[in-house]
């Protein structure tokens, strides 16, 4: 089952690939957002449902490449698994490390929801930036 | 801010040496082209890629340059191999990505009222989009292996095409030294049902007819006649391509660190040649550029199937031909002469296309008189151009030329720009049959999104870095 949700990003232009900006109130909230944005992006809507549950504890050197790792490990699940994500819980988050659950509809040949292929998630202009009024990121995927 | 850029010569720009740049930026644009490109962000990238440790001459943009991730699509970067680095963001996630150009027998005339079935044939054959997986039986661990160190020559050995085609692939559609062991995983899961297929994004499989020859020898060497039918298939190595950039940026960024290298941009990560880290990325690369070699060669033999079973011919009467397959996001060693000193660099290129003159020892022996060929696919509205590399491009640009026509406006300009317009019906009408098996991204890969590639070709061709061999326009096309 597909709906539309209110957007949690806006795109940025981009000449070759895709440009990402998601705002959270939060570190968790930017986390979610973000794979949110990966997700509607790939499919067009948001998928409801869960079918389907995988766990991901990732470690990196600061919240920019956390993010990256992040969505660059659920795309991989998606793609490896065929699953499409759509909710997203955190045990724990800090700077420097994740143990979340990602959980989603399976899909397949029958029922293939996705419509853009993102090749990766680059590091190029990769920004996680904190103010008064929380977090905000910035990446830009291969497509 | 605008950068300085000065005019050197006739299509010749160049970024000045300035602050960490370690050469200057040398850009190949017409004055209508650098219009465009004068506010890019690709012009920073240009500049940015001058840091690079061992970058010898200049940091090239070709005339089809774009903003991308690192390098710009379009870029061009050769490094000292004993003094300098190789970087996975010179050569993208897509491995050898690259372009096939097949001839056939048939003649447009003959194939045009045909054109409709005989695009939902190949659509059939070769699976494309998002996901397309299971053109052949799912490959093993074993398989996988062999497709790694042996490239193009598995799909050949395993029935997908004829020997002779290898003659035909830069370097026979085989890198050597590849090596399987430092590929991950999960690059090697990625890849296992994806042989065979065309993947989504700008792939696409073109049928088209020649329309002009400018270059009568180097024609008749190729077999390329005005009105016949030829092919070009685009894509590349698929996601195991994809997983083997993501692990080694990883790699990479450490390695930068570890040698104490400053980068601009952490897509610009990079590792020594000389270096453990560096080693095992050309390795993994080569082996990945097989992969996509193959996966060509067995896109090749699945639409010859198609086109058989089309028009009910034999394979003599069909003559399907590989007359070039290219890569244009690679890096590779090679030996040229600069400045007068003979040396081997590590010629990264991103979104550009080997371009070597007459008589050198990588091109196979049809085509040492003419030089190498040099595919130019343009949008699928309009043309695209087959020429022939130069001495010129060994002198200046490492034996390189542009890729495409490259990218003007973002996904999303195209896509506001196509709102409202049945852009399948349009090029219908412009007598182009599309077949996609995702709509949405027509609007982004529509000629309105691309440079002309006209300008871009003629670009190059008036300095002589290429010369324009035939000009090909287009029929049916499948969009990935």
């Amino acid at each position: 089952m597909l709906q539309k949700q209110k957007r949690v990003y806006e795109l940025f232009d981009h000449t070759s690939d895709l440009g990402v900006i998601v705002k959270g109130r939060s570190l968790v909230e930017l986390f979610q957002n973000s794979a949110v944005a990966v997700f509607d992006i790939m499919s067009g809507s948001v998928s409801s449902g869960n079918s389907a549950m995988l766990s991901i504890n990732l470690r990196a050197e600061n919240p920019e490449l956390l993010l990256r790792d992040w969505l660059a490990e659920l795309i991989f699940l998606s793609n490896d698994q065929k699953i499409l994500f759509n909710a997203f819980h955190f045990q724990k988050l800090d700077r420097h490390s994740l143990e979340a659950e990602a959980v989603g509809v399976a899909y397949s040949s029958d029922y293939f929801p996705v419509k853009k292929e993102i090749k990766a998630v680059t590091y190029h202009q990769l920004r996680v930036q904190h103010s008064k009024s929380g977090y905000t990121a910035r990446f830009i995927l291969d497509i | 801010m605008e950068r300085q850029i000065n005019r050197i010569a006739h299509n010749i720009w160049e970024i000045p040496q300035t602050g960490k740049m370690r050469v200057p930026g040398r850009i190949y644009a017409s004055e209508e082209l650098m219009q465009v490109l004068r506010n890019d962000a690709s012009l920073d990238q240009i500049a940015n890629v001058a840091q690079l440790p061992g970058i010898t001459g200049f940091s090239f943009g070709m005339p089809d340059i774009h903003w991308g991730y690192g390098f710009p699509i379009g870029g061009v970067a050769a490094t000292d191999i004993e003094t300098g680095v190789i970087s996975p963001g010179g050569v993208g996630y897509d491995i050898n990505c690259g372009v096939r150009l097949i001839r056939t027998n048939l003649y447009a005339d003959e194939v045009y009222p045909k054109i409709k079935s005989l695009v939902a044939a190949v659509f059939s054959a070769v699976p494309s989009g998002v996901g397309s997986h299971n053109a052949i039986k799912k490959l093993n661990l074993s398989d996988i292996r062999k497709i790694l160190t042996h490239g193009a020559g598995w799909s050949v050995e395993n029935g997908f095409g004829m020997e002779n085609d290898l003659n035909f692939i830069e370097d026979r559609g085989c890198l050597e030294s590849a090596n399987p062991d430092v590929i991950s995983p999960r690059a090697i899961e990625r890849g296992l049902s994806q042989m065979g297929t065309l993947g989504s994004g700008n792939h696409f499989i073109e049928i088209s007819k020649i329309t002009d020859i400018y270059d009568d020898i180097a024609a008749r060497t190729m077999n390329l006649d005005i009105g016949k039918i030829v092919i070009q298939i685009h894509t590349g190595s698929r996601g195991l391509g994809y997983q083997v950039c993501d692990d080694f940026i990883k790699v990479t960024l450490q390695a930068s660190r570890k040698y104490d290298i400053e980068i601009p941009d952490r897509q610009l990560s990079c590792a020594p040649l000389t270096s453990p880290e560096g080693k095992d990325y050309l390795a993994a690369m080569r082996a990945s550029a097989n992969f996509a070699f193959s996966n060509r060669q067995v896109i090749h033999s699945l639409i010859e199937h198609a086109f058989i079973q089309s028009f009910n011919i034999s394979p003599l009467e069909l003559g399907f031909r590989c007359v070039w397959d290219i890569a244009h996001n690679i890096a590779k060693i090679e030996e040229h002469d600069y400045k007068g000193i003979k040396k081997k660099y590590c010629v990264h290129r991103k979104g550009a296309t080997r371009a070597f003159g007459p008589g050198y020892s990588e091109l196979p022996s049809n085509y040492k008189t003419i030089g190498q060929p040099v595919l130019i696919p343009g949008d699928m509205g309009t043309e695209s151009y087959v020429c022939v590399g130069t001495e010129k491009a060994m002198v200046e640009t490492f034996g390189s030329s542009c890729h495409g026509a490259g990218r003007l406006l973002s996904r999303s300009q195209a896509k506001k720009k196509g709102a409202g317009i049945n852009l399948f019906k349009e090029l219908e009408k412009s007598g182009v049959f599309v077949m996609s098996e995702e709509k949405s991204t027509i609007a982004e890969e529509m000629p309105f999104a691309y440079k002309n590639v006209t300008q871009v070709v003629n670009t190059l061709h008036e300095i002589g870095i290429i010369r324009k061999v035939a000009r090909l326009v287009p029929l049916g096309v499948i969009k990935g």
